[in-house]
């Protein structure tokens, strides 16, 4: 029951982060509208502003509706299946008479780096990852998932700016250039 | 001084923390060393890619380790310094060395 109960939580928190999303997303198309309404011209700045905008909102929503909501809301760790650190003994009591686990970072970045570091040194990397995550945990479980993120954030940028970012912003340059000189 | 022993100063860094950590020399320690030392930053990435160009040159050589239950089952990568190696921070130390002479400097190491 509880965990059924967990998971309709689970379920309403990720419901409602996209209704915002659409909400703003509304907001913003028809905050544009009222700027430029009659130019042209504008309507590719306003495509292009949208695109970033929505996404923005994706990856927001992609991030929070699995982990990061976890993160930064502890009361949610709980309710979060795909939360490793849930493994994580919190006391004593929970230990007793069960072999020691080791604590484990968060799987969503973890994921990410797998597919987004290049294949030479992904083992040794996301090891080295691991061994230091699991130096920090001790220090405070909350603060080490912040930390895991931010790192694999930090190391995979420039691969997902290089093979997803920078390709769809020179399409939607190139479109934008097309449409200039073809208007 | 050859181009053939010519060293950027990460690769320079990273040859000297392999040479001070001897058979404990991996990626987590190979960082820190060069961090806590030099102070300087330098990104996973980068150390990796350093450490790979080294190896090409004939620099280093590595080996994987057995897996261990502290890096998620994943073994870690040994990184062990050759002669070529101590030949290239030889010539780049030296370089340096000697472009530092009679400047006046307040640290100067042995031997300038």
């Amino acid at each position: 029951m509880n965990r059924l109960l967990g998971k309709i939580f689970e379920e309403s928190v990720r419901s409602l982060v996209f209704a915002v999303i659409v909400a703003l997303h509304v907001l913003v198309h028809y905050s544009l509208e009222l700027v430029t309404p009659d130019l042209d011209r504008f309507q590719i700045l306003k495509d292009v502003v949208l695109g970033i905008v929505f996404m923005a909102f994706m990856v927001v929503y992609v991030a929070m509706s699995y982990e990061i909501v976890a993160v930064f809301v502890p009361s949610l760790k709980s309710h979060s299946k795909s939360f490793r650190s849930a493994r994580r003994p919190t006391q004593a009591s929970d230990t007793a008479g069960k072999p020691e686990r080791l604590p484990s970072p968060p799987q969503l970045p973890t994921r990410a780096a797998e597919l987004l570091l290049p294949r030479k040194h992904r083992i040794e990397f996301l090891g080295d990852l691991e061994q230091e995550y699991e130096r920090r945990v001790s220090k405070g479980p909350r603060a080490a998932d912040r930390w895991y993120f931010s790192e694999v954030a930090k190391e995979t940028f420039p691969t997902l700016w290089k093979l997803v970012l920078l390709p769809a912003i020179e399409k939607v340059a190139s479109e934008a250039v097309k449409r200039l000189i073809g208007g | 001084m050859s181009d053939q022993y010519k060293l950027d100063s990460t690769e320079l860094l990273l040859l000297m923390a392999v040479m001070r950590l001897g058979s404990g020399a991996y990626g987590v320690p190979l960082r820190e060393e060069v961090m806590e030392r030099s102070g300087r930053e330098i990104s996973r990435a980068a150390t990796y890619a350093a450490l790979d160009r080294l190896e090409e040159r004939g620099f280093v050589t590595s080996h994987l380790g057995d897996p261990t239950k502290e890096r998620g089952g994943r073994a870690k990568r040994f990184y062990e310094i050759q002669s070529a190696g101590m030949r290239a921070v030889n010539e780049t130390l030296g370089g340096v060395g000697r472009m530092a002479e009679g400047l006046g400097l307040e640290w100067v190491w042995g031997g300038v």
